[in-house]
C-alpha cells in the first residue's frame, strides 16, 4: 500500500505511460516502476494512462498522446537513436512518423537507449517543451536493475511533484550519485563505475523550465 | 510519499563476498601489464615502484582488450543487462571485447575508468 502523498496544489496532470516489457530487461524496468512511482500517480499527483505489454503499442499510444490534456509521455522500452519501440517491437515513435500534437508542449521522458541522440531532439524541434533520455546504449550487470531504473524514475516523480525539467534531471543525477557512493562505500566499486556509466548517458534537451504541472 | 523531498536508499543486496573480500578480489585483477607488455601486473605491483609496468596512459587499445577480457574471465558471475538485447552472457561479452564492437567498447570503457578511478584512490609506494 502506498504512503500517503504530499499533493501540490495544481491540478492534476494526466500522464501517459507506454512500457513494452516484452523482455527481461524491460520487464525489469517495468517492474520497478510498479513499485517506485505508477502506485503515486493518483489522486491530485496525476492521473496515469497506461499502455503496457501487448498494448504498447503506436496504434495505441499515438492517439492517446494528442490528447492536449496529457501533459508528460514516459516509458521503458527499446530504442535507437531515432525510434522508441514498442512492444513487438512495434515502432511508437520514429523521426518524421508522429504528429508534433503528440509532443507539443509535453515532457518526454524515455527509459531507452540512444533516443536522446536523434528523436530526442527531433521532439524538441516538433515542440516538446523538453526531452529527457539517454545518448546510447543503456548496459549495466543484472544486480544494479533495481538501482538504474529507481534512479531514471526519480525524474517522473520530481516532475509529479512540481519540479522543472532541470531540475528533474538534477534529482536524478542526485539520486544516481547516492547509490554510486554507497556502492563504493561497500566496495563495490565496479558496479559504482556501472551507474556512472549510464548517469552520463542521461540528458536534458529542450526547455530546462518546462514544467507539467 | 512527498515527491518534492529526497528519497532515502533502500538497502543494497549484500551479496556473496564481504566488502574486505571484494576488495581483496578487486586487487587481484589485472589492471596493466609488466614491461615488455607479456604478463599481465595486479594492483599491487602496478603500484610498487620498484616493479617495472607500463603506465596506463601508455597502453594501447589492444591492451585494454586483454585486460578487459582477462579482468571478466577472472569472475565468478558475470553477465549484462542490454536494454535492446537482453540478457548477455559472460562468453559473449568477452568475444565482443575481443572482437572489439560497439558492445565491447562500452565494457572496456568502463573497466578502463573503473580501473583508473581504483588506482588514484590508492597511495603510491
Amino acid at each position: 500500500m502506498a504512503d500517503p502523498i504530499v499533493a501540490p496544489q495544481t491540478p492534476a496532470p494526466v500522464v501517459l505511460t507506454v512500457d513494452a516489457g516484452d523482455d527481461v530487461v524491460t520487464q525489469a524496468g517495468w517492474n520497478v516502476r510498479e513499485q517506485v512511482l505508477y502506485p503515486y500517480i493518483n489522486g491530485s499527483v496525476g492521473q496515469l494512462m497506461r499502455y503496457q505489454g501487448q498494448d504498447a503499442v503506436r496504434a495505441n499510444a499515438g492517439a492517446a498522446a494528442a490528447n492536449p490534456a496529457v501533459k508528460m509521455l514516459m516509458g521503458v522500452s527499446h530504442g535507437t537513436s531515432g525510434t522508441y519501440v514498442g512492444y513487438g517491437p512495434d515502432p511508437l515513435y520514429a523521426v518524421g512518423n508522429y504528429n508534433p500534437a503528440e509532443v507539443a508542449g509535453k515532457v518526454v521522458h524515455w527509459t531507452a537507449c540512444e533516443t536522446a541522440a536523434q528523436l530526442g531532439p527531433d521532439m524538441i524541434a516538433n515542440g516538446a517543451a523538453a526531452f529527457l533520455g539517454y545518448t546510447a546504449d543503456i548496459l549495466f550487470p543484472p544486480e544494479l536493475a533495481f538501482m538504474l531504473f529507481d534512479c531514471d524514475a526519480e525524474i517522473d516523480i520530481a516532475l509529479l511533484g512540481g519540479a522543472t525539467a532541470g531540475e528533474a534531471y538534477q534529482r536524478s543525477v542526485s539520486r544516481y550519485n547516492d547509490f554510486i557512493a554507497e556502492c563504493d562505500n561497500q566496495g563495490k566499486g565496479y558496479l559504482a563505475q556501472w551507474l556512472a556509466a549510464n548517469r552520463d548517458l542521461l540528458v536534458n534537451l529542450g526547455d530546462a523550465g518546462a514544467q507539467i504541472r | 510519499m512527498d515527491l518534492t523531498a529526497k528519497r532515502p536508499l533502500p538497502a543494497l543486496p549484500k551479496g556473496n563476498r564481504t566488502k574486505a573480500e571484494r576488495l581483496q578480489h578487486q586487487a587481484s585483477l589485472p589492471v596493466t601489464f609488466h614491461n615488455g607488455g607479456r604478463r599481465f601486473a595486479a594492483v599491487h605491483e602496478h603500484l610498487d615502484a620498484n616493479v617495472g609496468t607500463i603506465a596506463l596512459a601508455d597502453l594501447q587499445e589492444g591492451h585494454w582488450q586483454r585486460i578487459t577480457r582477462r579482468r571478466i574471465e577472472l569472475q565468478q558471475n558475470f553477465s549484462l543487462y542490454h536494454m535492446n538485447f537482453g540478457l548477455i552472457a559472460k562468453s559473449r561479452v568477452i568475444d565482443a571485447v575481443r572482437r572489439g564492437t560497439e558492445l565491447g567498447h562500452s565494457v572496456i570503457y568502463v573497466e578502463k575508468a573503473h580501473i583508473e578511478r581504483l588506482l588514484n584512490s590508492l597511495p603510491r609506494r
